[in-house]
């Protein structure tokens, strides 16, 4: 449940039926008592009087300040403090309404003077959120699924490029983790665990065009009306072959039907910087420490005191590539309104953002427009939106030890300058230290020049038929069928300019590089819904088909020698040499094609049974398994609304429990899985000239009987709402198994081609999760909290290949497989030797023997770090790779803090994620004269100094560095204040007279503090299933301080 | 509206949105129905001879793209020729390893030699089996494919059984990737008469001219020096208790090559004068002098497909250039492309050339002399192998520049033809057997230096010299006999005094029990039924 401070009035409304709340209630019977008296001066005695108590269903108190009027007339009087009314003067045969806000109005016809007692009751379609579900909506205390609703405007306080990266830890059970701080980045969500060892990602759907996750870079925040997540089987089992990992349905703003326009801007800007910097050693602790490592290599000094002397220079590398007061800012301008036939929704927005790192070399802007319009004719409805967005981005390798980013900052040598007198640039190269890829990374994006250029159009048209208003006979049949693409157009520009660097790092021709994508998609869906209430019994039948086609195509060219030097003139037609003309491009497309039906079944709104079907063909998948059939059901019992609670009725205001079960597909598997494709790379030459022959031989060995991964899923749930709806509670219990993933089998090298891809191995997710709000208003301070948080354990069930085992990752150099799954263990974890601390003497050495006495670790020497030899076969291998870690958090959750007074408004969000460690590899260990984090000063130099920190070496016999070990593994559970906001909405009076409806003012801030003991940049280093929580140099997400305006005319 | 019409009409309409639905539906077959636009099916190839050509160059391409596990190298790091290098002793471990013959089964030079051969024995076998297929019009187009294809299967199954020994000998694609979990390994006898069979079918109809547009291809004298060199690899291996080999019993059951086929063989080839040395032995690894005249079989290498792929590993120049390369050479202008320092020549090497060859200077590049500096890294001579070498004046026009030096590797060339034949000869024709030697040896060192008999030891000489950084001396060390390999070998690690990096050359002690061969790889033995596949090499058991 998510709370709406900027709307205090519609929350106001909802609470209205909590009379036990004293100072609501003292408020109201102040302002009752006023307007009773008033209103009693102008009785009049003519006609028949009409008297009586209102009293409320819920607790059998009176109700006072009902508005008791003349049905078509403006005659009318409020009840009294104590629910009293008397209405004179009443015509005879009229008809008398009572009403009430957050209560169903009662009518009852008059013949003669009476006593007519009314008993009102609350209201509950109006308490009642709608909740938007896969095809349709829904009452949200009807709901018999795991379904999380996230409010826009809760998006809207974050300032995130993308708005499912505001959904971080507003929900439990949704794991969402920056894959880096670059602007323009994407995201990795986990609805309820790791599912796959493939594409874990969820289903997106915006506005019913199913999309992925990157596709959503277009949506401007301002335009979300709300973000549903769909975490159980049974609410995604709608969709079939690709709910299986959960799915999150995205629904932009329409209009409202007889509603003035609202003009509304928001707009903030902000300056961001990088919230932490890493201690690296300066010149003179380099030197020093890299000497003693070269001195223990037996190789004598690195550096003679003669060179140190010379070196002028201390370079703080993280200084240089860091850009500080990076700007950000957003601007947006809404238009909504409607008349009695037609609603629009319109904005026009522009966000950019320069990154943390790099100046000019990392930033995302984005222009984007939006139309939305529906018209009613009346039986019939035809609305339809389009979006257009042109994304401008360029960035800099993440997470990469080969390319320039931070990871050069963190290990070039400190003597190098960045510039040398003579402007040249410094390289380690001439101070005789060969250090391969690293090398000065100013320099290096000196010469990165590349920039992509995104233009999109999203949209769709819909018609939909109300047969009910043709006739009584039909009422609650209707047909909707509507029609949605998307048509992005990405270029790419690259221009490699001519230079020299150093040995590693050079060019001998300059050259232009362009790629141009097309992505196309469209979805076309036709549903028939038919809703109806028997007496107690409601129900909705829902049945459809939809037909979806995505393509994409590309083309990529280069060319070398340009005839001018820069980027601007970076076209192949200014490049001259023929025979470096390359060009590339390919086509893919995926069809999928539905029909699905589902039952939604009531009894007295308090017995709930859904049941959905769903068949799907996918062009995925050969002809032995084109078809799938995704089952699901669930019940749902409102036992509050039992007779046998009334008892009660006064400490719970609804309580429900719901279960579910359901499965689920994922064809996230790649085109073409089922058969195999001639491959035309296998080159040879034959002739004087040689001349290239594109050999053909298969790509891979087919497996036509390829078919979806499944997915099942088991649900309990629990809806409380309590204390007159302030406290609301939900709590979840889910046990998720996925099954025949796809595995490339591993079969032997010698079958000479690669494996087909099978359908192998399964994993279970299970776990718990809660979510807890409150909200009340306290005389003038309204205040809301919410905390939510869930527990999930994964564990696989199944390998089944040979090996019963996957592996992937690199962690530093040379150091591959870092993560692994076999039965039993979660999917994807650290892998590796476990230590024992550091060798202290060659006692210790020489004591670590094997069970024939045999040394271990025979070439070790004190200062060593000792490895734990688990299988115990006398040496230290990769056999005695062990669980060393989890990548994956064991608990994550969130707290929101609001409160409201006087026009002012606080809000702050922390989010939580812990229990999850890391793998620390920023250090290229494979290089001698790389730098060292400044920790490193507490080495090990001699018996006692260190036990964790092993000696400086060049020559690492022991191979302290390359072993994969949880010597790099740290914890890097993490609590971040990521957004903390002031405002102030200046007084109606004062607004009024400048004519504009509200006008407030926000200072801000996103990631002001975290809290974590881990050391590297940042915590948060998200990824896939089998690159996760590895930190190789990431880029981090910086702290933004920012001040906003929200305005409405 | 009356209350029927209103009736009607929605009738109506349920109708036409029903019809609309089930249009919808309705054409799903064909629209799940999608072939890919970018490749053929595999059924829907080999129809044509076109394809089929493209079919057999599919071969060819598992015959030269060797990614990291370049065999040539790899042998010259096993053999006293050549140190692994590379930056430190965890740099290339697999090949550290293999120089200290310490592999162990998850060797991944094991695995990746392995993976390449069965991939190109594959290849191969589909292509016999999808030949009857095609549509042939060409006259002896046919045969001649088939005749490479077997060539070249062969050669697999001859890295594979000289790697190996013992591996599993697969003729055909099998239905079902299970039905190859079972398949036990063959005896080092059973292979290489399998190879014998592949070798002799393909000598019968591959000809004899290669026109110049289809240089690369396998031309009859190829055949024949593979023949040859085998033979002399089968006989001396034959020495070896547990290999299972008797001398001059390589055949495929019908005939058999023995020393009388293979004399016969390569006179064959030195009489038919297609073939010559080039006058300047410095000409041979000239760059510009590829193909030459005395080039019987070399594999081609080229920038032309603009190699660049760091994770598929599709190299299509000569990888191995930039391995042995220089790591920082000063000064630019001495034209050497910076490189990694792997494959080191030995002084062992270096000593073994007599004064004044001019060999010597064109095998081996002195970096101490001919650079003013460089990074001297791991187990480093100060010697290079300038056959091999990437110079800057060959950097591709595209792709990564690591990956596209258009240098061919010269497999066998006709000089081998010539000493081969002073071996085959020896005995039998001493006469005969020098004056092939002293072809290869005047080249050089000019006719002052020809000698009127020679013995085994001359020929192994001059072998050495000659084919310095080549990849032959370990296969010539093994046939020789264990002793022999044994005495070179750790000869080769005797420092010289006054070597600045005495500590990066630890004791190594060769392995006789190894026949210098792999360990199968521990993948191969996971991913197969438990107890198929056996270390059968003693060093491995």
């Amino acid at each position: 449940m998510k709370q709406d401070p900027s709307c205090l009035q519609k929350d106001t409304l909802n609470q209205f039926n909590l009379n036990s709340n004293p100072n609501l209630k003292f408020m109201k019977q102040t302002i009752m008592t006023l307007l009773f008296i008033v209103c009693s001066l102008a009785l009049n005695a003519q006609g028949l009087q009409i008297k009586g108590v209102v009293t409320s269903a819920d607790d059998g108190l009176p109700v006072p300040g009902v508005a008791v009027s003349v049905k078509g007339t403006t005659t009318g009087i409020l009840t009294d403090l104590n629910g009293y009314y008397v209405l004179n003067n009443v015509p005879a045969n009229s008809t008398l309404v009572f009403s009430f806000v957050g209560m169903i109005t009662q009518e009852r016809t008059v013949t003669q003077s009476a006593t007519i007692d009314v008993i009102m009751t609350s209201d509950e379609e109006l308490l009642d959120e709608i909740v938007v579900v896969g095809y349709g909506t829904q009452k949200k205390s009807l709901i018999t699924g795991a379904i999380a609703k996230v409010e826009g405007d809760d998006l809207r306080k974050a300032t995130d490029m993308r708005v499912t990266q505001a959904l971080q830890g507003k929900t439990a059970g949704v794991v969402i983790t920056s894959n880096n701080g670059q602007p323009g980045s994407q995201i990795s969500v986990r609805i309820r665990g790791t599912g796959t060892n493939g594409d874990a990602e969820p289903l997106y759907i915006i506005d019913g065009l199913p999309m992925s996750g990157a596709g959503t870079d277009y949506l401007n925040a301002a335009d979300i009306e709300s973000i549903e997540i769909l975490k159980d089987a049974a609410s995604c089992a709608i969709y079939g072959a690709r709910g299986a990992n959960g799915v999150v349905l995205i629904t932009t703003k329409t209009g409202k039907t007889d509603t003035k326009m609202i003009v509304t801007y928001d707009g903030y800007y902000g300056v961001q910087n990088p919230w932490k910097k890493i201690p690296l050693l300066n010149t003179e602790e380099y030197t020093m420490l890299i000497n003693e490592a070269s001195i223990n290599g037996g190789q004598g000094v690195a550096f003679t005191e003669a060179d140190i002397e010379s070196y002028t220079s201390d370079t703080d590398w993280q200084d240089e590539m860091f850009y500080y007061n990076a700007p950000k800012q957003n601007h947006s301008l809404s238009f909504t309104g409607g008349t009695d036939k037609l609603e629009y929704s319109s904005s026009l927005s522009y966000f950019s953002q320069d990154g943390i790192v790099a100046e000019d070399k990392s930033n995302f802007q984005r222009i984007g427009y939006r139309l939305n319009a529906i018209g009613t004719f009346g039986f019939f409805k035809l609305g339809g939106n389009m979006n257009l967005a042109n994304i401008e981005n360029k960035g800099i390798a993440t997470n990469d030890r080969y390319a320039t980013g931070l990871n050069q900052a963190l290990n070039m040598p400190p003597i190098v300058p960045v510039k040398f007198s003579d402007g040249t640039w410094g390289t380690p190269e001439a101070y005789g230290i060969g250090i391969q890829e690293i090398t000065n990374p100013v320099a290096m994006l000196s010469y990165t020049n590349s920039n992509t250029r995104t233009n999109k159009l999203i949209g769709n048209i819909f018609g939909e038929i109300d047969f009910g208003k043709f006739t009584e006979t039909l009422k609650g049949l209707s047909f909707r069928s509507s029609f949605g693409g998307e048509y992005a157009m990405v270029m790419w520009d690259n221009y490699i300019p001519l230079y020299y660097l150093d040995a590693m790092h050079f060019t001998t021709v300059d050259r232009a590089q362009k790629s141009n994508d097309l992505y196309t998609r469209w979805n076309f869906e036709n549903v028939l819904t038919y809703t109806r209430s028997f007496d107690v019994h409601n129900f909705t039948i829902m049945a459809g088909t939809t037909a979806f086609k995505d393509q994409h195509e590309n083309l990529y060219g280069e060319k070398a020698d340009l005839i001018f030097d820069d980027f601007e003139h970076s076209y192949i037609d200014n490049a001259t040499d023929p025979e470096s003309a390359n060009a590339a491009g390919g086509f893919q497309e995926h069809t999928v094609s539905s029909l699905f039906g589902r039952l939604n079944y009531d009894l007295m709104d308090r017995y709930m049974i859904t049941a959905t079907v769903r068949r799907d063909g996918s062009s995925r998948f050969g002809d032995e398994n084109k078809y799938g059939v995704f089952p699901s059901a669930s019940i749902g019992w409102v036992i509050s609304r039992e007779s046998f609670m009334s008892g009660l009725s006064n400490a719970i205001d609804m309580l429900k429990i719901r279960a579910s079960w359901g499965q689920n597909g994922s064809e996230n598997i790649g085109d073409f899985g089922y058969t195999s494709v001639m491959g035309n790379g296998n080159i040879y030459y034959y002739g004087d000239s040689k001349t290239q022959y594109n050999g053909a031989s298969p790509t891979k060995i087919a497996n036509p009987s390829l078919k979806w991964e499944t997915s099942e899923q088991t649900n309990f749930g629990i809806d409380l709402s309590t204390m007159n709806s302030s406290l609301m509670v939900t709590f979840d219990y889910y046990i998720k198994t996925t099954k025949d993933w796809l595995v490339t089998a591993p079969v032997p090298m010698m079958v000479g081609n690669s494996a087909p891809t099978i359908n192998g191995g399964s994993v279970r997710n299970s776990g718990i999760e809660a979510e807890v709000s409150y909200k009340k208003q306290f005389g003038d301070l309204y205040f809301s909290a919410s905390i939510n948080g869930a527990f999930n354990k994964n564990e696989v069930l199944s390998i089944e290949n040979t090996e019963q085992r996957l592996q992937g990752g690199d962690g530093g150099f040379g150091q591959s497989g870092v993560l692994f799954a076999e039965v039993g263990t979660p999917m994807g974890v650290f892998y590796g030797v476990k230590t024992l601390g550091v060798f202290q003497n060659q006692g210790e050495i020489d004591a670590h023997v094997s069970s024939t006495g045999a040394k271990i670790q025979p070439n070790a020497v004190p200062g060593d770090i000792i490895f734990d030899d688990y299988n115990k076969d006398g040496q230290i291998s990769d056999a005695d790779r062990v669980q060393i870690g989890n990548p994956y958090p064991d608990f994550t959750g969130g707290l929101n803090l609001n409160a409201e007074m006087y026009g002012f408004d606080f809000y702050m969000f922390l989010y939580a994620a812990l229990g999850q460690e890391i793998y620390q590899a920023t250090r290229r260990y494979d290089m001698n004269y790389t730098n060292y984090t400044a920790d490193w000063l507490d080495r090990w130099t001699g018996e006692g100094t260190s036990n964790y920190l092993p000696r400086v070496t060049f020559v690492d016999n022991n191979i302290n560095m390359k072993t994969v070990s949880d010597f790099f593994i740290q914890d890097g559970s993490f609590i971040r204040l990521r957004n903390i906001s002031f405002g102030y909405t200046l007084p109606a009076k004062v607004t009024d007279y400048v004519k504009i409806d509200r006008l407030r003012l926000y200072v801000a801030a996103e990631n002001l503090v975290t809290f974590t003991k881990y050391s590297g940049y940042d915590p948060e280093i998200g990824g896939g299933v089998f690159d996760n929580g590895i930190d190789r140099g990431i880029y981090p997400q910086p702290r933004t301080i920012m001040t906003g305006i929200n305005i409405t005319f | 509206m009356p209350k029927k019409r209103i009736m009607k009409k929605s009738i109506l309409y349920s109708l036409s949105i029903l019809a609309l639905m089930l249009a919808g539906y309705s054409c799903t077959q064909d629209f799940l129905e999608l072939e890919p636009k970018t490749g053929l099916t595999e059924a829907n190839y080999y129809k044509n001879e076109e394809q089929a050509l493209l079919a057999v160059t599919a071969v060819y391409d598992a015959y030269s793209v060797q990614n990291w596990q370049f065999a040539p190298v790899m042998s010259d790091i096993w053999s006293d020729d050549a140190f692994c290098g590379g930056s430190d002793a965890t740099d290339m471990a697999q090949w550290q390893d293999m120089e200290m013959f310490k592999m162990e089964p998850e060797n991944n030079s094991s695995s990746d030699l392995w993976s390449r051969c069965y991939a190109g024995i594959y290849r191969a076998n589909l292509y016999l089996q999808k030949q009857e297929g095609v549509e042939w019009v060409t006259d002896g187009l046919k045969e001649r494919f088939e005749g490479e294809v077997k060539f070249l299967r062969a050669y697999f199954y001859w890295d594979l059984v000289r790697h190996y020994g013992w591996v599993p000998l697969i003729t055909e694609v099998l239905p079902d990737v299970e039905d190859y979990k079972s398949i036990p390994q063959s005896t080092p006898n059973e292979i290489l008469t399998f190879i014998a069979g592949d070798l002799l079918a393909a000598v019968a109809i591959v000809p004899p001219d290669i026109a110049a547009t289809e240089t690369g291809r396998v031309s009859k004298a190829a055949v024949q020096a593979l023949m040859a060199r085998i033979y002399l690899y089968h006989t001396g291996m034959s020495a070896y208790s547990g290999m299972g080999l008797t001398a001059e019993q390589w055949s495929d059951g019908t005939t058999t090559i023995n020393k009388g086929y293979v004399q016969t063989a390569l006179d064959e080839i030195i009489t038919g004068l297609k073939y010559s040395l080039v006058p300047d032995y410095a000409d041979l690894f000239d760059w510009e002098n590829q193909n030459n005249s005395e080039s019987i079989l070399e594999i081609q290498y080229s920038d032309k497909a603009k190699s660049g792929d760091w994770g598929g590993w599709n190299i299509n120049g000569n990888f191995s250039s930039v391995w042995m390369g220089v790591r920082n050479p000063q000064p630019s202008s001495a034209g050497i492309f910076p490189g990694w320092s792997f494959d080191i020549p030995t002084w062992s090497l270096a000593d073994e050339f007599e004064a004044g060859d001019p060999r010597k200077h064109a095998t081996l590049f002195d970096a101490e002399t001919e650079l003013t500096d460089y990074n001297r890294a791991y187990m480093n001579t100060g010697y290079f192998n300038r056959k091999y070498m990437a110079l800057n004046a060959y950097i591709g026009s595209g792709g990564d520049q690591a990956h596209n030096f258009p240098r061919n590797h010269m497999d066998i060339r006709y000089a081998d033809v010539l000493l081969m034949g002073a071996e085959v000869w020896l005995a039998d024709n001493p006469t005969k057997a020098a004056g092939y030697l002293n072809q290869v040896r005047t080249r050089s060192l000019g006719a002052g230096a020809a000698k009127s008999t020679i013995t085994l030891d001359d020929i192994y000489h001059e072998r050495r010299v000659e084919f310095g950084g080549e990849g032959l001396r370990k296969w010539d060390l093994l046939r020789r006999g264990e002793t022999y390999a044994e005495q070179m070998i750790n000869a080769s690690f005797e420092i010289p005094s006054g070597a600045a990096n005495p500590q990066h050359f630890t004791n190594r002690t060769y392995k006789p029990d190894t026949f210098g061969m792999f360990p199968i790889p521990a993948s191969e033995i996971r991913n197969t039924n438990e107890g198929v596949l056996k270390q059968m090499v003693p060093a491995y058991q």
